[in-house]
């Protein structure tokens, strides 16, 4: 395992792939920060001076949540590490040195959370440069620790991670690339939605795959349909859904012939 | 594992395809094929395109799943090798890259899976001879080089058993004879159990020593190329009284036709009764030689025709 663990790593350190959607989560956690302090108006009654709403604990976690904002690029490069061997082939020379495909599946799982909780830890570091000078400068002092934002960052990192083995997921059971990502997004972005919308579906809402990852780090949701999952039940949630999908898609698959 | 397969090496280096037939739909793409790949030796394995060679070599390294038979490499199906780099490489296609990753890059990601020095990259890019496009893309490469990069990839473990699939494509006539060396000295030197698909008999004729032809997913024959059936041998004859010569051999009930002014060529007739015939005819004779027809000529004739193409059951 150890061998193809290092295999798997020279093969995301030898192309450009991490980096752009690294460069792209980060951007977005920051846009995600950006809009929310200078979106957020101070509240009170005109003529009143009201305390500024980021001295609420509640705000200031809020904006830690923007760490887990480029979900959605952790999601694409686990997809896309694993469409990749059959895009290219590579699937031939992968799978001939090792035979066995469920431990492929299984390192590509544990470099794309490692990945994926890089992205994570970049994210928060930048949410947290942003975040530190731009309500000092309001004179709002941030409680990292006892207001937990720390906390929250952290669990934004975990949420990557697992963004990332999700992907990873989808990868095995949908092996066309351009088809696999195109459906991730879909899903993420329309299907979970018309469940939030839809009175029938709002009870299982709060079940799905982004969902349970708002639920991790805290986020508030859209639609609830039942009480809030504490963040240990989203997480288990989340990596629940990845490892489903790992496990479907060698179960329908990748016993299959390799292409 | 039983004692008796590691203790002979020959075993281990063997290649065994046992009654292997796999369906695609309705579409039977290989039927109840067998035939064995022996150590130190090059086996072709020849059938015109669409015959069924490259799904017979997926089965055999486990990347597709026979609907029956089975394939074995020293007695264990692929999946079951304990250490499958060190006992086979396969060249598929010279498309297993990622088109921005250099060679180099390519080779180290596989020696890291197969758990070889890294430095067995840098050999093996020498040896194929890339070093100088060694970090480059793959992007930027040849199909030649591609080749290259597909064999040396195959090589990394050191196998004992290589399989590759028309690894003629895209080589220039340069690089097939460097091929054919190599694969002679790693059947003759090394001992290693070869066996190399190809649609162009000539490609493989002169490297090796067995044939194993296909056609239409069964096997159409098994053995040494001299000894392939459906040659008619002829016998050239060059004569200064060719006319004297034609009768005496027709009348022995011989095909007599004429090459060019001063040879005919005689069928029908073994080498040895053409020359008695002539000094019996008190005929000189300057030059007599057998010929057979072109092994091309036999090739096409057992791969061409589904009378022929299906075995006696």
């Amino acid at each position: 395992m150890r061998d193809l663990l290092r295999s798997e790593w020279r093969k995301v350190m030898t192309t450009r792939l991490w980096w752009a959607l690294l460069l792209a989560a980060v951007a977005v956690a920051a846009l995600a920060v950006f809009t929310q302090v200078s979106g957020t108006s101070s509240g009170g009654p005109p003529g009143t001076v009201a305390p500024d709403p980021f001295t609420l604990a509640s705000n200031q976690r809020s904006l830690a949540t923007a760490g887990a904002a480029g979900g959605v690029f952790a999601l694409a490069f686990g997809i896309i590490m694993m469409t990749t061997e059959f895009r290219h082939l590579t699937s031939r020379p992968t799978f001939l040195v090792q035979p066995r495909r469920g431990r492929v599946v299984g390192a590509k799982l544990i470099v794309a959370a490692a990945v994926g909780a890089a992205y994570g830890l970049t994210s928060a570091v930048v949410v947290a440069a942003v975040m530190a000078p731009w309500l000092g400068a309001k004179g709002v002092s941030i409680g990292w620790v006892s207001n937990g934002v720390l906390a929250t960052l952290a669990r934004a990192m975990l949420a990557m991670a697992i963004y990332a083995v999700v992907g990873v997921g989808v990868g095995v059971l949908v092996r066309n690339q351009l088809a696999a990502v195109i459906g991730a997004l879909a899903f993420l972005f329309v299907i979970e939605d018309l469940f939030a919308v839809i009175p029938l579906l709002q009870g299982c809402f709060r079940f799905l795959p982004g969902p349970a990852a708002e639920q991790l780090v805290g986020s508030q949701l859209l639609s609830v349909g039942g009480p809030v999952l504490t963040p240990l039940q989203g997480g288990l949630l989340f990596l629940g859904w990845g490892l489903a999908l790992a496990l479907a898609g060698w179960t329908l698959t990748m016993r299959r012939d390799i292409p | 594992m039983t004692a008796g397969e590691l203790s002979t090496p020959a075993a281990a280096a063997r290649v065994v395809v046992s009654g292997l037939t796999k369906d695609f739909g309705r579409l039977r793409a290989v039927d109840n094929l067998s035939f064995t790949v022996e150590q130190g030796s090059v086996t072709g394995f020849l059938g015109p395109n669409g015959a069924g060679k490259t799904t017979t070599l997926r089965m055999i390294l486990g990347l597709a799943a026979p609907t029956s038979g089975v394939g074995t490499i020293g007695g264990r199906r692929y999946v079951d090798l304990t250490d499958p780099a060190r006992s086979v490489g396969a060249v598929l296609e010279a498309t297993s890259f990622l088109p921005e990753r250099s060679a180099r890059n390519h080779l180290r990601v596989f020696c890291a899976a197969a758990g070889v020095d890294d430095r067995r990259a840098d050999e093996l890019l020498a040896l194929v001879g890339l070093t100088g496009v060694a970090r480059s893309p793959v992007t930027s490469y040849s199909l030649g080089m591609r080749q290259r990069l597909s064999l040396a990839t195959a090589l990394i473990g050191d196998p004992r058993v290589l399989i590759l699939d028309e690894p003629a494509n895209g080589l220039d006539p340069q690089g097939m004879a460097w091929l054919r060396e190599l694969l002679r000295q790693m059947a003759d030197a090394e001992g290693r159990a070869v066996l190399v698909s190809s649609h162009v008999l000539s490609e493989v004729e002169q490297i090796v020593d067995r044939v194993v032809i296909i056609a239409r997913g069964r096997l159409v024959y098994d053995g040494t190329l001299r000894e392939l059936p459906g040659g008619r041998e002829a016998v050239v004859l060059r004569t200064p009284t060719a006319g004297p010569a034609r009768a005496a051999l027709a009348a022995l009930g011989a095909e007599v036709s004429d090459s060019d002014d001063a040879s005919l060529t005689v069928t029908g007739l073994p080498i040895g009764a053409v020359g008695h015939a002539c000094w019996q005819a008190n005929i000189e004779v300057h030059e007599l030689r057998a010929v057979g027809s072109t092994l091309e000529q036999r090739f096409l004739a057992l791969t061409a025709d589904p009378g022929q193409a299906v075995p006696p059951r």
